[in-house]
């Protein structure tokens, strides 16, 4: 049994952040016209066609409200103006790791990002601030065609596939926060596998957030063509400060006929951070999307991985993990659209609540008119670890077509078992210990589908989390 | 009926109504009136606005239709042996024995007057049931008459009690209120059927029920609503439990072309228990949207509700059901099991099961279903001889029977020793076979229409 270290839940361990004095660009904080003309023009060089998609996206994101649900007092005291939408912390991005500056090198090897590489992974693209630093992928991908870059790269390298794709998925019209996304935009990853190609380990990207009052607004894509598959993984982490940052990312996903999508989140971000996500997946002819998502951190997260199963065959799988603690409300959940015939769905959601936390899944399930033989299967289980946490599940099913379609629900919720907290300890566990076990054992289902690396991790945060919930 | 001739629902309107108040109901009436107006429409609550923009209610005679049938025999024998019976137009026939002891059956308009004391308390603003749902506060604000049934402490109803609502008129507002108090330790079998025939108008029924049930009180209340294709029909049904009480209760819904049931029960108090079950059975172009709360603010207390919806047609069902658990309230076991059965290729289903909770030692589950005839299961009686027609109505009957078993099954569950409880408990046996043969009775009519 390993020892329990007395780590205490405020030792979040990300929460360092460096000095900014040699930072290349800063923007004022505040929202308007200049500032999204600045980035656009003057920061990136962008071409025409996205500028006015900024601009438009703009006049959309002042003329949506937000939302009225969920946390309403949390995003009441989301100061738009209080925010630097644009830092750039280097005036080039590095191939190489020694070309990083020293400064922002250093955070990275903290949180050890250079070490997973090495291990286990085919490509990295680590994001300070707005921009991404450091990129490297494996020569032998780069052979067989693969594009894993930045999206600000994709734009001016492969400005027709970027054109074709960007913002088709998840249009500036969705949400107040993909409005925001579209308009002020900066890094994320641009991802092409070619048609038959199976990339077999991981392409990972890493976000950071150093400044406070920042605004990261990374927007990702990924394109598997026909018969190809991939796996990308994601990391965000930021420092702890006593005013808040926004995190608004947009995903769009697109999986062509037989192709097949995983992506995985690991969100810890410092509990200063909003995180409201916007990530959609298109699923084509027998192409399969899956999204594991896991939430430990933030201060409010409001994200609902969507897939659509557009065509016969497609199948979508959301898994994933929310943990609120102290003043947290995880508002997460899963969305998935049936529009075909044969498609299938697996929603597995577990969520874990403890001291004032609050756990929220939201879900959707749709099985849309002519989507007949479709199965849809939506788990979700809470844990209450002690009695000032909450938790909530507000999951919408409509059906709209009879033939052999067939949709479950189910769900519970329960506390840590008496028994099981006896059986533990009478075999010498701490409380700690065996609730941590507990724990782990809940969310076992989520960490087996993580490479080892990320499982180890996750399982470790857990058990920092656990240490300040006991005695 | 003090209101006639006006037209929709007006300030004009309404004073009318209130004028013909005692004044200290004044108030309440007025609250609800006020919620009524600064209410919009709700697209989470009231999500078929459409439908109900299409009743026009500003068009419709302020009126209340509600009368009694000609063949009222045929309503009352179809419940057997009967404590007592009260139709919408007034008329009551109650045991002379209950009434001895001090149980009230009257329209709630004598009861104003007449038991003034015991119902003002159930009346006030604190009690209002408004902010639900527009048309809930409409009831409530609009309301002249109904029901009001008084079981005192200690007091053992063995026989049912049927209350009918009903109507032969179209072109009618018809708003009521139910109240029933059933004190301490007390006992009794409600039926509560609101039926109509040959309206040939849209109109429209709204109404409240509400149920006090006082501590160790046991309480079953059915609520059969089978109006017929010209109905509106909103309703609250609103319960709330005191220690240790228990209520079993059934909400059918068939009739109709709009159907809006909210149903509210509130576990007050440690230890009580409800088992709400439901049945919607629909079919033609019918729209059913239930509302469903079980709330609880006490520790120890148990909720289990159990809704089968079927659908034929282009019959349409939205179920948002809601549990709730304060953060006193542990030891709590709630649970909540939708089903939906498709039986058309056009009809349609939404669930909406949601979980509130705020405590950490409960026991909490829901599950939805949603989908068609499990095929193996057509497949089997298709394979014996049966068209699919007939296949489907021996599910619907299999389905119907389930939720009746649920019903009398209290019979099996308890070991009850003295005679008094046994005979509660065969009744309630009876009862169920006796809804199953009105709902099936009543499902073999619509067929040959």
């Amino acid at each position: 049994m390993t020892v329990v270290q007395n780590v205490g839940i405020d030792d979040y361990k990300y929460g360092f952040h460096d000095s900014e004095e040699n930072y290349a660009y800063k923007a004022k904080k505040g929202l308007n016209k200049e500032i999204v003309q600045e980035i656009s023009v003057k920061m990136k060089n962008e071409p025409q066609w996205m500028t006015d998609f900024r601009m438009k996206s703009l006049e959309i994101f002042r003329s949506k409200p937000m939302p009225d649900w969920g946390s309403t007092e949390m995003l009441s005291d989301l100061d738009f103006e209080n925010i630097h939408y644009y830092v750039r912390s280097a005036e080039k991005q590095g191939r190489n790791w020694e070309d990083v500056p020293e400064e922002i090198k250093k955070t990275f090897d903290r949180l050890g990002i250079p070490e997973a590489e090495r291990k286990f992974l085919a490509g990295v693209t680590a994001q300070y601030e707005s921009d991404v630093v450091y990129h490297s992928i494996r020569e032998d991908l780069t052979k067989l065609g693969v594009i894993f870059t930045d999206m600000d790269t994709a734009l001016r390298e492969y400005p027709d596939l970027v054109k074709k794709y960007f913002g088709t998925i998840i249009p500036p019209t969705d949400n107040k926060f993909a409005a925001l996304n579209s308009a002020v935009w900066s890094g994320g990853s641009f991802v092409w596998i070619p048609p038959g190609v199976k990339v077999e380990i991981p392409l990972q990207a890493y976000f950071r957030i150093n400044t406070e009052n920042m605004g990261q607004f990374e927007r990702t894509l990924i394109i598997a063509e026909p018969g190809s598959s991939v796996h990308y993984i994601e990391g965000c982490t930021a420092p702890t400060y006593s005013s808040d940052s926004l995190h608004s990312a947009v995903v769009e996903l697109i999986a062509m006929e037989g192709a097949k999508i995983r992506y995985t989140t690991i969100q810890n971000w410092s509990n200063n951070v909003y995180n409201l996500v916007t990530k959609r997946a298109y699923a084509y002819k027998n192409a399969t999307v899956e999204w594991i998502d896991g939430n430990l951190g933030s201060k409010l997260t409001m994200k609902y991985p969507a897939v659509h199963l557009l065509g016969e065959g497609a199948r979508g799988e959301i898994l994933s993990i929310a943990m609120s603690s102290t003043n947290q409300h995880q508002d997460a959940g899963a969305k998935i659209i049936h529009a075909a015939p044969n498609t299938s769905s697996l929603i597995t959601s577990k969520s874990i609540s403890k001291n004032n936390g609050r756990g929220t899944y939201r879900g959707l399930i749709k099985i849309l008119p002519g989507a007949i033989n479709s199965k849809s299967h939506v788990v979700c289980d809470a844990l209450i670890l002690d009695e000032s946490a909450r938790s909530d599940t507000y999951p919408t099913m409509q059906v709209e077509e009879q033939e052999g379609v067939t949709v479950e629900h189910e769900a519970t919720v329960s506390k840590v078992g008496e028994e099981q907290m006896f059986y533990l300890m009478s075999r010498g566990l701490t409380e700690v210990a065996a609730k941590t076990m507990i724990v782990n054992g809940f969310v076992e289902p989520f960490t087996k589908e993580l490479p080892m690396e990320y499982a180890v991790e996750l399982n470790r945060l857990i058990q920092m989390e656990m240490e300040g919930s006991v005695g | 009926m003090t209101v006639e001739n006006i037209r929709g629902v007006s300030q004009a309107a309404f004073e009318i109504v209130l004028k013909a108040q005692p004044t200290w109901l004044k108030d309440y009436k007025r609250s609800a009136w006020d919620v009524f107006n600064n209410m919009t429409l709700n697209g989470k609550r009231e999500k078929f606005s459409e439908v109900i923009e299409s009743l026009e209610i500003e068009n419709k005679n302020l009126i209340n239709t509600l009368s009694e049938p000609v063949n009222m025999e045929e309503f009352r024998n179809q419940w057997g042996d009967l404590d007592g019976c009260f139709v919408s137009n007034g008329s009551t026939f109650l045991n002379e024995e209950l009434a001895k002891k001090g149980v009230i059956l009257k329209s709630l308009k004598l009861a104003l007057t007449e038991n003034e004391d015991l119902v003002k308390q159930y009346l006030t603003k604190n009690n209002l049931t408004a902010k639900d749902s527009r048309f809930t506060a409409l009831a409530e604000a609009l309301w002249t008459d109904g029901v009001f049934m008084y079981v005192p402490k200690d007091t053992e109803v063995s026989l049912p009690i049927h209350l009918l609502k009903w109507t032969d008129k179209g072109n009618g507002q018809n708003y009521y209120k139910t109240l029933i108090v059933v004190e301490e330790g007390s006992k009794v079998l409600l039926i509560d059927e609101f039926n109509s025939e040959n309206t040939n108008e849209f109109f429209l029924v709204d109404g409240v029920n509400e149920i006090h049930v006082k501590d160790n009180a046991n309480v079953t209340y059915i609520h059969l609503q089978n109006l017929d294709y010209n109905a509106f029909n909103f309703s609250l049904q609103k319960a709330i439990l005191g220690k240790g009480s228990e209520l079993l209760m059934l909400s059918l819904s068939m009739g109709a072309q709009f159907s809006y049931e909210n149903i509210r029960t509130y576990m007050e108090k440690s230890g009580s228990n409800a088992e709400i079950l439901g049945l919607v059975i629909g079919e033609k172009e019918q729209v059913f949207q239930h509302e469903t709360l079980q709330y609880h603010p006490s520790p120890s207390a148990q909720s289990n509700l159990h809704f089968e919806v079927m659908l034929k047609d282009k019959a349409e069902s939205a179920h948002n059901g809601f549990v709730q658990i304060e953060k006193q309230a542990q030891k709590t076991d709630a649970r909540q099991l939708i089903r939906n059965l498709l039986l058309s290729r056009k009809a349609k289903a939404e669930a909406i099961p949601n979980l509130e909770i705020l405590a950490d030692d409960v026991k909490c589950a829901h599950g939805v279903s949603l989908g068609p005839v499990n095929p193996e299961e057509l497949f089997y009686l298709e394979s014996r001889g049966f068209n699919p027609e007939q296949s489907s109505n021996f599910i619907i009957e299999g389905t119907i029977e389930s939720i009746m078993n649920k019903l009398a099954k209290k019979t099996n569950d308890e070991d009850d020793e003295d005679v008094a409880e046994e005979n509660y408990f065969d009744e309630t046996a009876t009862l169920a076979t006796r809804v199953r043969d009105y709902v099936l009775d009543n499902l073999a009519k619509r067929e040959v229409k």
